[in-house]
């Protein structure tokens, strides 16, 4: 029970991970964040089930499809608006949900996809609990994924190139950095972590077209429990809403559960707006 | 020196200039013109919307009376977004809180529609003030989140406090004051019309000047004495007003609700009907809501991608027509005015 809450609070924190890049960076929250995901499951049941190919290489190719889906998404969605009000850009990306939430539907009708388990057996024994294998493999992969962006971010030339964009483009684009570039490769990053999202989960959950708004509110939650801007922050507000969302189901009950997240959430908001880990946050004028 | 000289020379040239020109103030426009364009335009809109009865079929009309209806709940995101600058992605709450106390209230109380329209427009005030204290400090996306938050909060208790709301099946057999659609469609354009013209009275107030204050620049309008969060909560008492008029208008043309009209899609239609209105003008509520109730209706012939061109109609407005439809129509008004202005200028001069 508690894998399962880790496993969902892994698959948040990714979600969080994925957007807090792209606003990091440019300053936009993507109000499409879910439905990307629901865009990465979808590709994932195509290269997988339909086409027929190995897992690990369907991953593989989900990534870099998402990657160049990323790629071209911001000539639609962010670089015509450069500079717009946070609300025009808040709607374009709203607007491409609505349109790849849709557009998904039209593909693939609304039924429910699946993608086949990725073993026959789905439990395993570990000193008498019984644990999913899926779940473990969800849990497993996100650790790879956010060590590997911590690694990115840390210790890596393109890192620094990325957070500096992301905190004064001026200054950045001053000392030489290519800004326009690691803003694309930032958005390809973010989608290709939605696209490892919608692939873990599409074995366990079902795959439905309208299926991202549940998952984006759940990473802004995230999000915002961890502090927005924050990879170590989302992954603590990623487990958070995760094994909350699991105790409320089962000790509260599971029809209160989403509103009584969104209460932890709003009593974030209200008194802890710079997430769990305390820093002041000022306002530039 | 001389060069500073020449400076003035040339402001002295454009203050002539400027003052030459009789219609500068107005835009180029014979304020004569524009008059006479406003009165034309304002009887064309009371006699179309008289005489929209007589000449449309009944789907049409109810068509129309929901279109009233979304106008009255976009008005109030008009004052919220374009005016005071504040986002809410949970507009169809309000909307639903408004709808579920009108229907609660003539339905198990005997309320009269005189009482419950009120009412309902009260409960969207009340909680307006219940989330505006805690999430009215909130800016941005901050501020976007916790309004899907809050629009997810009621969705639930909606859907589950089975007590009041009665769940899914929702509220049932809520009777009309009159039976013929016509007069109902009139009822609601008359209350659209009143507190349009009650918003737009707001607008030349000390605390519709606040608004576009705040809009413009928080701090600086916070430095010059206007209280900010007052006004911020003013604008969004206003918003759940209209939002809480607009539900309880809602219940009784439907007959029923229950929590699926009220959801963050909904919120999505009404925050999508100002912005491709015009988010500046309080026509745009109207033109918003016009497009989006009889539109989809009509794109019934696309079969299910509907919902794509509905999505890609949003974006094409954002990056190539900001100011929406009702500023598109008042730009091509002005250009009209502007022509016909300025060829009776050269008459004159002739």
């Amino acid at each position: 029970m508690l894998t399962n809450g880790v496993a969902l609070g892994a698959v948040y924190a990714l979600v969080a991970v994925s957007f807090i890049l792209v606003y990091k960076a440019v300053g936009i929250v993507n109000f499409a964040a879910g439905e990307i995901v629901a865009v990465g499951g979808y590709v994932g049941v195509v290269l997988a089930n339909i086409m027929g190919l190995p897992l690990i290489i369907s991953l593989g190719l989900c990534v870099i499809v998402m990657s160049l889906f990323g790629y071209g998404f911001q000539f639609v969605v962010y670089r015509p608006l450069k500079g717009k009000s946070f609300l025009i850009i808040a709607i374009s990306t709203l607007a491409a949900g609505i349109i790849l939430a849709n557009g998904i539907q039209l593909i693939f009708g609304p039924s429910p996809r699946r993608l086949d388990p990725l073993l026959s057996n789905p439990t395993v024994e570990i000193k008498g609990v019984f644990i999913s294998v899926p779940n473990l493999i969800i849990i497993f992969i996100s650790i790879v994924t956010l060590l590997g962006i911590k690694f990115l971010f840390a210790k890596t030339r393109l890192g620094f190139q990325m957070m500096a964009t992301a905190q004064d483009p001026e200054m950045a684009r001053l000392l030489g950095i290519n800004t326009d570039k690691m803003v694309s490769i930032t958005f390809m990053l973010s989608f290709a972590i939605a696209g490892i999202v919608g692939f873990l989960i599409a074995p366990v959950l079902y795959l439905v077209p309208t299926m991202g708004l549940g998952i984006a509110l759940k990473g802004f939650a995230a999000a915002i429990i961890g502090g927005f801007g924050e990879v170590n922050g989302a992954i603590v507000g990623g487990l958070t809403i995760g094994i909350l969302e699991i105790l409320f189901a089962r000790y509260i009950s599971s029809s209160f559960q989403s509103l009584l997240i969104f209460l932890v959430v709003l009593g974030f908001l209200y008194f802890r707006p710079e997430g769990i880990f305390s820093r002041e946050i000022g306002q530039k004028v | 020196m001389s060069k500073e000289v020449g400076k003035i020379d040339l402001l002295q040239e454009r203050h002539e200039e400027i003052h030459s020109n009789r219609f500068e103030e107005t835009g180029g426009i014979n304020p004569r013109y524009s008059m006479v364009f406003r009165t034309v335009s304002y009887l064309i809109f009371l006699g179309g919307v008289l005489l929209l009865p007589s000449l449309v079929n009944g789907l049409q009309l109810r068509l129309a009376t929901l279109a009233s209806i979304w106008f009255v709940a976009t008005m109030g995101l008009q004052v919220l977004m374009g005016q005071a600058g504040l986002v809410s992605i949970g507009q169809a709450a309000f909307v639903g809180v408004g709808a579920y106390t009108a229907a609660i209230l003539a339905t198990k109380h005997g309320f009269n529609f005189l009482l419950t329209i009120p009412i309902a427009g009260i409960s969207g005030v009340i909680l307006a003030i219940i989330v505006g204290f805690p999430t009215l400090k909130l800016r941005g996306h901050y501020l976007a989140i916790a309004s899907i938050g809050v629009g997810q909060i009621i969705l639930v208790l909606m859907v589950n406090w089975r007590a009041v709301t009665n769940g899914m099946d929702g509220i049932t057999s809520i009777h009309r004051p009159v039976e013929s659609n016509r007069t109902y469609f009139y009822i609601c354009v008359a209350i659209g019309l009143a507190i349009a013209f009650a918003l737009y009275s707001l607008r030349q107030t000390p605390v519709g000047l606040a608004f576009t204050a705040l809009r413009t620049d928080e701090t600086a309008a916070g430095a010059m004495g206007i209280s900010v969060a007052w006004h911020y909560l003013i604008a969004f008492m206003i918003s759940g007003f209209c939002a809480g008029v607009a539900g309880g208008l809602f219940a009784y043309n439907e007959g029923f609700i229950s929590p699926y009209g009220f959801d963050l899609g909904q919120s999505i239609v009404l925050l999508t009907m100002i912005i491709i209105g015009g988010l500046r003008h309080i026509s745009g509520a109207l033109v918003g809501a016009i497009l989006l109730v009889f539109l989809p209706p009509n794109l019934e012939f696309l079969g299910s991608s509907y919902m794509v061109i509905y999505g890609l109609a949003v974006l094409l407005v954002i990056l190539f027509a900001p100011d929406g439809a009702a500023g598109a129509l008042l730009k091509l008004r002005n250009f009209l005015l502007r022509k016909i202005s300025g060829s009776n200028r050269r008459a004159e001069v002739v």
